[in-house]
């Protein structure tokens, strides 16, 4: 079939190059001078011999062709039907070309696959970290690596591994040059399968683990406290020595429990607004009392103003507890620890740094790895378990942010971590988007109240941190007038957005009735002259009634706030803001 | 007259510790080993306070927390929930069912002390 098809190709070409040949005859009819000598039997014997020699030089060219169609061929079968799976991605992130391997991969026909965006394949729980990835292989990185889950129309959701390369392609003729990424993409689902069991697997045989650990914990303190008869010295002292063994094995099991938790993505991140100074003095101050105890120095340096930035203070606090116990334990008497704050423009940059007995070169690659220990603190007392810095990590990485060490043998180690700066509607988004999906699932309502103090920013102008701290007076009084835990209230500068899981419409706007009554009584106790200027609105939407995504949800909430607090007092009088 | 703590608990060991640990405190301790009986002795003995293990088998201490706290008899009793499992939201769902405090084991002997006195108002 294929050669027939070729045969005819042949022919085709001759026939049309006959009328060329023919044409270029009549404009030189002339014969070549030696030629006019000979007989026509010589020419005819002339002639005939050419004609040999074109026809095997045709038959040569005719290999030749078929000899590099046939490599093409390989390396597109190679391409087409490889294990992994292969495409091209444009700048907007439209597939260019893609073998067959990731159609499989995508589950869809091969055919359908060219100029769809590849996003839209995407287990939607992973898009966010897909578009920071591409993004960056773009505009950044160049190249790298990313895992992702992907959702095929079936309902199944494989796992890939995507490595990618950037490339810009030499400029066509009369046109831009262009940037496209090439990607291979492999399946990891097994090897996910086996992380997911080996995570539940140190999950329960933690739980398992600690009943028994309560009764001899429970057992050994009843002996040590006197409560089972008067006990000696020496039986003190060993059993001391048991306990302190058994709080380290309990630290293990949370340990083990936390980094279990957080490398299969199970941690939960609330990110709330806070001035994010005031949470690392508390915590200096609260080390303080223990360098105090060791004559170290702890040294706190940040700037002046309030950071207000969106973090999970609970991982903040376990962060930061970890490095500097870890900087107080590795310094030696009379040695320094210092916590330093920077404010940068779009993160902010937290060191910690000690003159202690340091880490060694080679050691540095390993010490975010688990169960690594390079210098254990010499003599008796606090353990670590191996894990905190693994764990540290992290937590770091569910913030977005990123930590690195430095460090000198005997001179001292500094830890240096960076938090980004996450936008406010960044966060409404992560928090709906959440809310929208646990509400579809459970096939049930998610309500968004939005109270906002209009002209903020010209308030806060003319009135400095008064407004800051009406706004966070005015988030307790919301909080306090929720009955349910589940019930959360987020703050940016100048809005208080509150999530109502499970709320239908008129359970909403009950609520949003509550609320303005409790801020109304809250603001009219408030002597202060300039509470005047301030006017509030509140607005609710509910899903899925009136909105299908996160944005719709948003904007109608905060478009049917009418102004509900004015001045001293306002009747209620509906005046939307846009 | 000492105050009285029912502790609903299906591990013997540790409900025998905690008899130790709870009569050297000047509490009277009753026990219960699943939770059928729990709620039953919670209705019949009135204790003072309940101690509520939440993994049990056949009903889960949640449930019987629940059911404590919507049975008018018992519903004024304070719950401690003593569970050995962290995990995802278990502030909120013991407080979903009633619950008035948490403890995670192994837990401190004095925490545990400082949540029954706190709640006894003593």
């Amino acid at each position: 079939m294929r050669n027939k098809n070729k045969d005819q190709k042949d022919e085709d070409r001759s026939r049309h190059l006959r009328p060329k040949a023919e044409a270029k005859l009549v404009r030189d009819p002339k014969l070549p001078a030696d030629m006019e000598k000979m007989s026509q039997e010589e020419l005819i014997h002339e002639l005939r011999v050419h004609q040999i020699e074109l026809e095997m030089q045709n038959d040569e060219l005719k290999s030749g062709q078929a000899m590099i169609e046939e490599s093409r061929d390989k390396y597109a079968q190679l391409y087409d039907f490889a294990p992994t799976g292969y495409l091209t991605l444009s700048r907007d992130v439209v597939i260019l070309e893609a073998n067959v391997a990731t159609a499989m991969f995508l589950g869809v026909d091969h055919q359908k696959l060219i100029n769809q965006r590849f996003r839209k394949f995407i287990d939607p729980a992973d898009i966010d970290r897909w578009d920071r990835y591409i993004v960056d292989i773009f505009q950044h990185d160049g190249k790298g690596r990313c895992e992702l889950a992907l959702k095929r129309p079936d309902g199944s959701m494989p796992y890939v591994q995507i490595d990618s390369v950037r490339i810009d392609l030499p400029a066509a003729a009369g046109q831009a040059p262009e940037t496209v990424v090439r990607a291979s993409m492999s399946d990891i689902t097994e090897r996910k399968n086996i992380d997911e069991l080996k995570n539940q697997f140190i999950s329960t045989v933690s739980h398992e683990l600690r009943t028994p650990l309560a009764i001899i914990k429970e057992g050994v303190s009843l002996v040590l406290d006197g409560s089972a008869g008067p006990e000696n010295e020496k039986q003190v002292k060993l059993l001391t020595t048991v306990k302190t063994s058994i709080d380290r094995l309990a630290r293990l099991i949370n340990s083990l429990l936390d980094i279990s938790k957080l490398e299969a993505g199970r941690a939960e991140f609330k990110p709330v607004l806070v001035d994010f100074s005031v949470i690392l003095r508390d915590i200096c101050a609260k080390w303080k009392i223990e360098t105090d105890k060791n004559c170290q120095g702890l040294e706190y340096c940040s700037p002046d103003l309030p950071i207000n930035i969106y973090i999970d203070p609970d991982k903040l606090t376990q962060i930061l507890d970890n490095l500097i116990s870890n900087a107080i334990k590795f310094t030696p008497k009379e040695g320094k620890i210092k916590v330093e704050l920077k404010d940068e423009k779009n993160q902010i940059e937290i060191s910690i740094s000690d003159t202690g007995i340091g880490i060694a070169k080679e050691d540095l690659p390993k010490v975010f790895g688990r169960f690594q220990q390079f210098s254990r603190a010499p003599g008796a007392g606090y353990k670590g378990t191996g894990l905190g810095l693994a764990i540290v990590k992290e937590l770091i990485e569910i913030h977005k942010g990123e930590i690195k060490v430095e460090s000198e043998l005997n001179k001292g180690t500094k830890f240096i971590f960076t938090l980004p700066k996450i936008e406010a509607e960044e966060i409404f988004k992560e928090y709906i988007t959440n809310g929208l999906e646990e509400a579809a699932d459970r096939k049930s309502s998610f309500s968004l109240i939005v109270a906002h103090i209009m002209e903020f920013s010209q308030l806060q102008e003319k009135w400095g941190e008064k407004p800051l701290y009406l706004l966070t007076d005015i988030e307790r009084v919301i909080k306090d007038s929720l009955r349910r835990r589940a019930d959360t209230v987020l703050r940016s500068t100048g809005e208080l957005i509150i999530f109502l899981l499970d709320t239908r419409k008129g359970d909403a706007e009950v609520v949003k009735k509550r609320i303005e009554e409790a801020i109304r009584t809250y603001l009219s106790q408030c002597k202060e002259e300039w509470i005047k200027e301030i006017r509030i609105t509140l607005g609710t939407a509910t899903f899925p009634e009136e909105a299908n995504n996160h944005q719709e949800l948003l904007d109608k909430a905060r478009v049917r706030g009418g102004i509900k607090y004015k001045g001293v007092r306002n009747n209620g009088k509906k005046n939307p803001i846009h | 007259m000492a105050k009285r703590i029912l502790f609903i608990e299906d591990e013997v060991d540790i409900v025998m510790l905690m008899q130790t640990r709870l009569e050297t405190h000047g509490y009277k301790m009753l026990s219960a080993f699943n939770g059928e009986e729990g709620l039953k002795m919670a209705r019949e003995k009135n204790p003072d306070l309940i101690l509520l293990d939440k993994i049990m088998p056949k009903m889960d201490g949640l449930e019987v927390c629940q059911r404590l706290k919507s049975d008018p008899k018992t519903k004024d009793t304070p719950i401690i929930i003593v569970s050995a499992s962290g995990g995802k939201d278990l502030p909120e769902r013991c407080l979903a069912a009633g619950a008035d405090d948490l403890i995670i084991k192994p837990f401190e002997a004095e925490e545990l002390l400082a949540k029954i006195k706190a709640l006894l108002k003593e």
